[in-house]
């Protein structure tokens, strides 16, 4: 009887093992071999820079793999969105826009040459609001004194607002709001980092009082130019 | 008295009273067969029967949950339920950010045609795109939504905002 029950909990146990457990980045690098990569070296030096960092999560990594597996289009196109990413990665830029648009692409049946000059384009302003910052002097691991107002700016918090700053200007001209329009480009940016709640209020306005009205204006126009091509 | 005479006197005898009380016995047989029922032993449980009951009971209530569900009203007043009005769908799915696009069926058709879905509850505070998947294809926007997104150019996303719990504290 005691062998029957020791034996039933090791197999119980083992069972939540296996569902339980979490796919590891050497889960994810498997994966891309299946996949046929052309550079699997770019891919894993970007993914696992990005596991470190923690820019995404090995789970929705392989996800986004097993998807593009089941995908009928050329190779070349499935690691192209894995290639954006990873070179995204190791830029130093955060990917959760670019990851998301992936699999909405996917799950809309978007060709994929489609989803990757959607990836290749957010990428370009992924990277411009990102330097906009740098130069106001908003970087991770750094403490913001403004008055009697300290920030804290950890890596989450200055990733939030680079995503979601690019995201409200994607959407505002995808949208067809006026490029001419300054003050209308910079409210639709603070709005979304407003409502955003990982990022502090204090941030948003000190980003409101540092970066001009013109000076996300012309990430827009950059946008634009971008799309018309 | 011989034995064979013994028993033709008493075959004879017998007949005689027959023939005699012959509208008397008439009913004998009909009135055995009458008092059976009450002398007759309880019958053995058949487990194959109780199975088949109790399978039979199960059906019944899962056949109308399924239509209590489906027919009932859709809780679209609820600020956490999606709904989506498409009588003539034969499947709608929800696809939104918070499920990495991946889409997860709805219940419904009610009878109003309403197809909706309950939030998770570990859902995030945040804003959140998504839209509907009709019949397998097909991308719907929601239009009870307050904001919309063009993406992928032709491909309208509705926007969802997930407030924080009022207790909690912007970091």
């Amino acid at each position: 009887m005691k062998r029957f029950i020791t034996i039933a909990a090791l197999s119980f146990g083992l069972l939540v093992g296996v569902v339980t457990a979490q796919p590891t980045p050497e889960d994810v690098y498997k994966c891309f071999v299946e996949l046929g990569v052309s550079d699997l070296q770019t891919l894993q030096a970007g993914f696992a820079k990005g596991f470190a960092d923690k820019r995404i999560t090995p789970d929705t990594a392989l996800k986004l793999c097993q998807r593009l597996k089941q995908s009928p289009a050329p190779i070349s196109l499935r690691e192209g969105v894995l290639q954006i990413i990873a070179r995204a990665l190791l830029e130093d830029l955060p990917v959760e826009m670019l990851v998301d648009k992936a699999f909405e692409g996917l799950t809309k049946g978007v060709p994929l040459d489609v989803i990757n000059d959607e990836l290749l384009e957010r990428k370009a302003t992924l990277g411009e609001v990102k330097a906009l910052l740098v130069s106001k002097g908003i970087v991770a691991n750094i403490t913001i004194r403004t008055g009697p107002i300290t920030i804290q700016l950890t890596l989450a918090i200055v990733d939030t607002v680079i995503t979601e700053a690019a995201r409200a200007l994607e959407d505002y001209v995808r949208g067809g709001g006026k490029l001419e329009d300054a003050n209308a480009i910079k409210s639709a940016v603070q709005l979304r980092l407003m409502l955003n709640p990982i990022i502090p209020k204090t941030l948003t306005n000190y980003i409101d009082q540092v970066v001009s009205a013109i000076e996300w204006a012309q990430i827009a126009q950059n946008i634009a130019n971008r799309l018309k091509k | 008295m011989h034995e064979h005479e013994l028993e033709s006197l008493l075959k004879e005898t017998l007949t005689r009273y027959a023939d005699a009380h012959r509208d008397r016995i008439a009913d004998l047989e009909y009135e055995i067969v009458e008092e059976l029922p009450e002398s007759r032993p309880n019958p053995r449980p058949r487990w194959s029967f109780a199975l088949a009951g109790a399978a039979a009971v199960a059906a019944v209530f899962a056949i109308g949950l399924w239509v209590g569900l489906n027919l009932s009203a859709a809780p679209c007043s609820d600020p956490d339920v999606l709904c989506l009005v498409y009588p003539n769908a034969k499947s709608v799915s929800l696809a939104s950010q918070f499920t990495l696009w991946e889409p997860v069926p709805m219940n419904g058709p009610d009878r109003s045609g309403v197809w909706w879905l309950r939030l998770p509850k570990d859902i995030k505070p945040g804003r959140y795109e998504y839209g509907f998947i009709v019949d397998g294809t097909r991308w719907v926007y929601d239009p009870r939504a307050t904001e919309f997104v063009h993406t992928f150019d032709d491909k309208i996303n509705s926007v969802l905002y997930v407030a924080p719990p009022e207790e909690s504290e912007q970091p």
